[in-house]
């Protein structure tokens, strides 16, 4: 996701992050735009009904 | 997971199991097999199978008296004629090309067995040991082989069988010798004595045991008609004590031959819908041709009972045999890392526990009860995604705050949820109506069950708890109850309560209605009216009393698809299972469960609940939202507590057709929405483009929703909601 958003709290352009993401005792990393100030993170369609929903259907079905 | 609980729930299931033919067959022929390559006209594929287990193929194929045929479920359970499996096995002998005896490339074995009587049970039994290469020897009184049978008519037959089984293999035959004592065959490692009905057996018979031919004499069997058998069995019998002498041979104990094999499971049969008795090909001739055999064997149903599995999309999809849920459910659990292949979840998840699995079940077994087991093992183990039952679980709390109890004369009615959140309207007109009758009170409340289901068990005991309480404090009235699952809860949790159905009485009372332009309409019955005929009847009847050409049709205990909120477990066979009932009938449904007037409504099929004919309110469709302030606005009718408004009632949202219903698919109410934005703005979180979007989210615990939205009159217009599940871990 090209990064044309701003964190709405802090007014400063949102950075692309890893960031760590915790499912059923699982976890795992992937970059994400943050906001560098208040460390807020978007997640953005394309990536919640993906990749990270295939993701919860595995580690669901384990 | 307690093994002695699920063995239970999986009860006398037998599929995967021998059929009732085999079960019968003394020689254990693996029938099915048998008749499919007989259907195909694969003599010597099915001749083998035969030779497998009979020693004899066209002596058992003369003379054998045809148990399996008896058992045959083509007789049994349609009513029509067995396969004639013993015609078939002749045209079998008769086409078959390769029929000389097995003879198996391993090395020949210094023991030496002596078999008394070479009478077709002696035979069989030196023909297993021989060709297990043991150093055989026969003694028969007679001049030649056939005992019993050397007077049959069809003698030369059997002979030419007993050669041919005989020809590749190295068996000493001494004919004309009497053994007149043991101690002449002490040079032996083994025996076996087969001297026929009424034969010698030098007083062991009565130490024999009968399930491996064995004596008090750790060296002597004794099988075939000397022990009263008939000759099938007795051939049968001592095919076998040939594994018990092998067993002894090479252990000392003939006990490592034991088998469980009850022939009284020859009763067992699968229910065969669909299937119409036919009957046997007639012969031509004294055989059947070639082509009278295979049409004859294709009528084998090749029965293996798939009762629930042939009638259930979850099992459909899943393809997994009811013993093997058992053993994966058992499992479930023990072993959680990324390779472990035992898993259940999704399928315990996906199932509407409608019990329809049970009901056609010819033996006890329990496939909905084994996933609600999985469930419960699954929460209480704290291995199980909250996800899919968290709205259920959050709309119980709202129920339960909204709970509302006013007592009548011995009797309440007790809507359940679904109904009051459907129409608060029409839940106060059923409500007037039975209080101006029978002076019935009521109670508003939740069955509990959206915690049933999710496997919550302390959650749902709290909840029957907290309604057994209810129940006391209102002196304990008769329940009438509008929904057949709040029925079927309460009769197991709280049998102490005495249930009536509404229908059946307002069918009593004589109440009508009006059609509500439904000139004809089908009568969808809910999961859980399958052993309620009479609530079955009494919807017919209300709705031909209103106005209504009802249509002959009963869906035999069918769900929905709501059943055991399923629906977010695999939202794919939620729709499919949706589609298909929808589609099970052309004609409007009525309906007289809340949640399948739902589903229905949702998949866009016309449908109405039986009370909005009877009291003439048309509930319409709500949206999550709208049901979730019915509960609110049904408290507030019977109570006068006005439900207190959210901070964020106030926010307005507009938003496409195609974001509600993704809305509505994803189980978000537009109060949660309103919530995300409300919040936001408060705290002026989420994010901002150059387009003027704004993107919030709101974290529900289990779920996490973002809104994408523009700003637009004082409100917002949604683009987009979405959700996931993970959760983002703070670092840095």
């Amino acid at each position: 996701m090209e990064n044309k958003w701003t964190c709405r709290r802090c007014g400063v352009p949102l950075e692309k992050k890893k960031v760590v993401f915790e499912y059923l005792n699982n976890s795992m990393s992937h970059e994400l735009l943050r906001c560098p100030r208040c460390g807020a993170v978007l997640i953005p369609a394309e990536l919640a009904e993906g990749k990270m929903a295939d993701a919860e259907t595995l580690l669901e079905d384990k | 997971m307690e093994q002695d609980r699920i063995q239970t729930l999986l009860g006398g299931c037998f599929n995967g199991e021998p059929a009732s033919c085999s079960y019968a067959c003394p020689f254990r022929v693996e029938l099915r097999s048998f008749l499919k390559k007989a259907a195909k006209g694969r003599w010597d594929a099915a001749y083998k199978e035969l030779q497998t287990a009979i020693p004899f193929p066209a002596v058992a194929a003369a003379l054998c008296a045809g148990p399996c045929e008896d058992a045959c479920q083509a007789r049994t359970v349609l009513g029509g004629d067995p396969v004639s499996v013993r015609r078939i096995e002749a045209a079998v002998c008769e086409y078959a090309k390769r029929k000389a005896g097995a003879a198996y490339a391993i090395p020949e074995k210094p023991e030496r067995v002596a078999v008394v009587g070479a009478g077709p049970c002696g035979l069989s039994c030196a023909l297993m040991l021989a060709q297990k290469k043991y150093q055989v020897t026969v003694y028969d009184r007679a001049d030649g082989w056939g005992g019993s049978l050397r007077t049959h008519a069809s003698f030369d037959a059997f002979d030419t069988d007993f050669r041919l089984q005989f020809a590749p293999l190295k068996t000493e035959f001494v004919f004309s010798r009497e053994i007149g004592s043991l101690t002449e065959l002490t040079d032996f490692d083994a025996v076996l004595l087969a001297t026929g009905a009424g034969g010698e057996s030098w007083g062991l018979l009565e130490s024999r045991d009968p399930g491996l031919s064995s004596t008090s004499d750790p060296r002597v069997f004794i099988a075939g008609e000397v022990t009263g058998a008939p000759l099938m069995e007795g051939m049968a019998e001592a095919a076998r004590a040939a594994r018990s002498i092998e067993s002894f041979l090479q252990t000392g104990s003939a006990a490592s031959a034991a088998e469980v094999w009850d022939r009284g499971l020859a009763c067992r049969f699968a229910p065969h819908p669909g299937e119409t008795p036919s009957g046997a090909v007639v012969p031509s001739g004294a055989v059947y041709t070639q082509e009278e055999a295979k049409m004859e064997a294709a009528r084998c149903l090749q029965c293996d009972c798939g009762a629930c599995m042939n009638a259930c999309e979850l099992m459909e999809k899943y393809r997994k045999r009811p013993p093997r849920i058992a053993t994966d459910v058992q499992q479930d659990g023990q072993s959680r890392n990324s390779v472990s292949s035992a898993s259940i979840t999704r399928q315990t998840w996906s199932c509407n526990l409608c019990s329809r699995c049970a009901l056609l079940c010819p033996e006890d077994t329990d496939i909905a009860g084994l996933f609600q087991y999985s469930r419960e093992g699954r929460v209480a183990a704290n291995l199980y995604p909250p996800a899919l039952h968290a709205y259920w679980l959050r709309e119980l709390e709202e129920v339960e705050r909204a709970r509302a109890a006013i007592p009548g004369n011995g009797a309440v009615f007790f809507p359940g949820c679904r109904l009051s959140a459907l129409s608060p309207e029409l839940v106060k007109k059923t409500y007037a109506l039975l209080q101006d009758k029978l002076g019935a009170g009521i109670i508003a409340d939740c069955c509990g069950i959206p915690a049933w289901w999710a496997g919550e068990k302390d959650r749902f005991e709290r909840h029957i708890d907290a309604l057994r309480e209810t129940w006391t404090a209102l002196g304990k009235p008769v329940f009438i109850t509008a929904c057949l699952s709040c029925e079927k809860i309460l009769a197991r949790f709280l049998p102490e309560i005495e249930l009536r159905s509404l229908y059946a009485v307002l069918r009593e009372l004589g109440v009508t209605g009006s059609d509500m332009g439904l000139a004809a309409a089908a009568v969808f019955d809910p999961c859980a009216s399958a052993e309620k005929p009479e609530v079955k009847e009494a919807v017919r009847a209300l709705a031909a009393v209103s106005g209504v050409s009802v249509s002959e049709y009963d869906n035999g205990g069918k769900c929905c698809g709501n059943g055991g909120h399923m629906r977010l477990a695999d939202p794919a066979l939620y729709g499919s299972i949706v589609s298909n009932r929808s589609g099970e009938r052309e004609e409007p449904y009525i309906v007289y469960c809340a949640n399948c007037r739902d589903t229905f409504r949702e998949a866009g099929k016309d449908c109405r609940h039986i009370l909005e004919l009877l009291t003439g309110v048309d509930a319409g469709s709500p949206t999550l939202e709208e049901k979730r302030k019915n509960i609110l606005k049904l408290k507030e009718a019977l109570t006068g507590d006005a439900p207190t408004a959210d901070p964020w009632d106030r926010i307005a949202v507009t938003a496409p057709e195609e974001v509600l219903r993704k809305m509505d698919a994803l189980l978000i109410p537009a109060g949660d929405v309103r919530r995300a934005l409300y919040e936001a703005e408060r705290d002026s979180a989420g994010f901002v483009d150059a387009d003027g979007r704004l993107l919030v989210s709101l974290d529900l615990g289990s779920t996490v929703i973002w809104v994408l939205c523009v700003q637009e009159d004082g409100g917002y217009r949604l683009m987009d909601v979405y959700s996931h599940r993970m959760h983002v871990r703070e670092e840095g």
